[in-house]
């Protein structure tokens, strides 16, 4: 009798227990859970939806007992979350790549100028030898010793012009020059330093009216790029605001976008994102050359006019906070757009919140 | 005088037709279930087929191959009336098995060019490397000969 008490006591204990979660269903609830995981769920909420769906039929199916049910709806879960989060990962890859593509031009900006050094250290290095070759075959007179101080004279005149482009921007004048520093070479190679002498003389005149040409050409062509190496190290400084968007703008400028900076309806900014205004107010004061046009834009939700009240406190808010950093009240500007500028879809939970943002323009020359 | 079978016929009647018409209307007939579910393996097929062909980095050979498995168990339950709970299952996994082949392609093509990107930043980064110390070494010669002609500057 005892003996029927106990197996049927321990019958009911196993009838009660519920079944272990399997392995899928406690790796998603943790996955779900991670920062990346909520961002997982932010940029692909209906491949999320799906696998949360089918999550829950696997918690169901725990419920009843039903552990090959269970299992597979757990499985069909994981399914669609490994695609959500290889999608996600995806994007980020694609943001890098972007990131990637902007340093490569920059370092082939930079290889185009050191190119440009080369070939003309190299040009000046050829002239030279030349000279140098000559050694030995040249009597050691005192006409001699003049005709290689007018070459070498034609030489560094012709290295100037080169240093301003004028193989480029005065291409006729500059091959002229180097065409008479040539037979000025080959006059002292001959023994003719008087002739030597009239053609380096010649040689230098042509190099100077090449410099002359190509001056005006090559001091804009330099300010704008001085412009855009700027732009570029402000881009690049800017890279250190987290969790940001960047992106030169035509003009000199540089945008920068921060999304979600404030709680739902505040217009304090969120403590998380402090950090990324202070590094913006920082680099704002290291470029103190650019003005600050700080714009808020809300999403769709609410109505219009709360929106655009709400976007431009917003945008107040963040002007106050870099001047109090020591950013010059009289360099910013701040206005609200409200949801009017949207550059995602409003419908998607994602959409919004790419519209709810903060946009900084560093425009030049401000 | 009418037996008890005689008398019940009519209601019998009444009662089955209610019974059919209550069938009928509260679920899909059995030929349109059918059609349905074969609608939906012939879309999942046509879309692992799009998938097989997309896949030309072969990133998701091993899910292709589940899916291929998925399709053929449900191409095989198809036309078994028992069947139709595991054939819904089957389908449910072999769409999110597709779903998942999916982003795998999508992952690997984005990983492919952000891998050339990388390459081509490297290249540049060597190329800019080597012609600096190219430049510097062409400067360096260039100030000893200057001062060997004595004209430099």
């Amino acid at each position: 009798m005892r003996r029927q008490r106990l197996l049927l006591g321990l019958l009911l204990a196993l009838g009660c227990a519920g079944i272990k979660p399997s392995a899928e269903m406690t790796e998603f609830a943790q996955d779900t859970e991670t920062r990346d995981g909520k961002e997982v769920k932010l940029r692909f909420p209906e491949l999320v939806a799906k696998a949360e769906a089918w999550d829950a039929k696997a918690r169901m199916a725990q419920e009843d007992k039903d552990e090959e049910l269970m299992k597979l709806y757990s499985h069909i879960a994981m399914l669609w979350w490994e695609s959500a989060k290889l999608r996600s990962n995806a994007v980020d890859l694609d943001a890098e790549r972007q990131q990637l593509a902007k340093d490569t031009a920059q370092i082939e900006n930079e290889l185009a100028e050191v190119q440009k050094r080369e070939k003309l250290a190299k040009a000046t290095l050829d002239r030279m030898k030349q000279i140098i070759a000559l050694e030995g075959t040249m009597a050691d007179n005192a006409e001699v010793a003049t005709a290689r101080g007018h070459i070498t004279s034609a030489i560094e005149a012709i290295k100037a012009a080169q240093g301003v482009d004028a193989d480029v921007h005065a291409k006729v004048t500059f091959a002229a020059a180097e065409a008479k520093l040539k037979a000025a070479t080959s006059a002292l190679g001959k023994n003719k330093p008087n002739d030597a002498v009239s053609l380096a003389i010649e040689a230098k005149a042509s190099a100077e009216a090449a410099y002359s040409e190509a001056e005006a050409k090559f001091m804009s062509t330099s300010a704008d790029q001085a412009k855009l190496n700027r732009q570029k190290a402000l881009f690049d400084a800017l890279a250190a605001v987290s969790g940001a968007e960047r992106s030169m703008v035509e003009g000199g400028g540089v945008m920068i976008t921060i999304v979600e900076a404030f709680s739902s309806t505040g217009v304090t900014i969120d403590p998380s994102r402090v950090a990324a205004f202070d590094t913006i107010a920082q680099t704002a004061k290291n470029y103190g050359e650019y003005s600050l046009v700080i714009e808020g834009h809300t999403d769709s939700r609410g109505s219009k006019a709360k929106n655009l009240q709400l976007s431009e406190s917003r945008a107040q808010s963040v002007l106050a906070y870099l001047a109090q950093k020591g950013v010059s009240p009289s360099r910013m500007n701040a206005m609200g757009k409200g949801s009017n500028e949207p550059v995602a879809e409003n419908s998607t939970k994602e959409g919004r919140s790419k519209n709810r943002r903060i946009e900084i323009l560093f425009a030049a020359g401000g | 005088m009418r037996t008890l079978y005689e008398r019940a016929r009519p209601t019998m009647a009444a009662l089955t037709i209610v019974m059919v018409a209550g069938l009928a209307g509260s679920r899909p007939a059995l030929g349109d279930e059918k059609a349905d579910v074969e609608a939906r393996l012939q879309a999942l097929t046509v879309q692992l087929k799009k998938h097989e062909v997309a896949d030309t980095t072969h990133a998701a050979t091993s899910e292709i191959g589940k899916a291929e498995a998925l399709r053929d168990k449900a191409r095989s339950l198809s036309d078994k009336r028992r069947d139709r709970e595991a054939m819904a299952h089957t389908l449910d996994e072999l769409q999110a098995t597709l779903a998942l082949v999916g982003a795998k392609i999508v992952h690997a093509e984005t990983k492919a060019k952000y891998d050339a990107q990388k390459t081509k930043m490297k290249e540049a980064t060597n190329a800019l490397a080597r012609t600096k110390a190219s430049a510097d070494d062409l400067e360096q010669q260039q100030a000893q000969l200057e001062r060997k002609l004595g004209g430099g500057k």
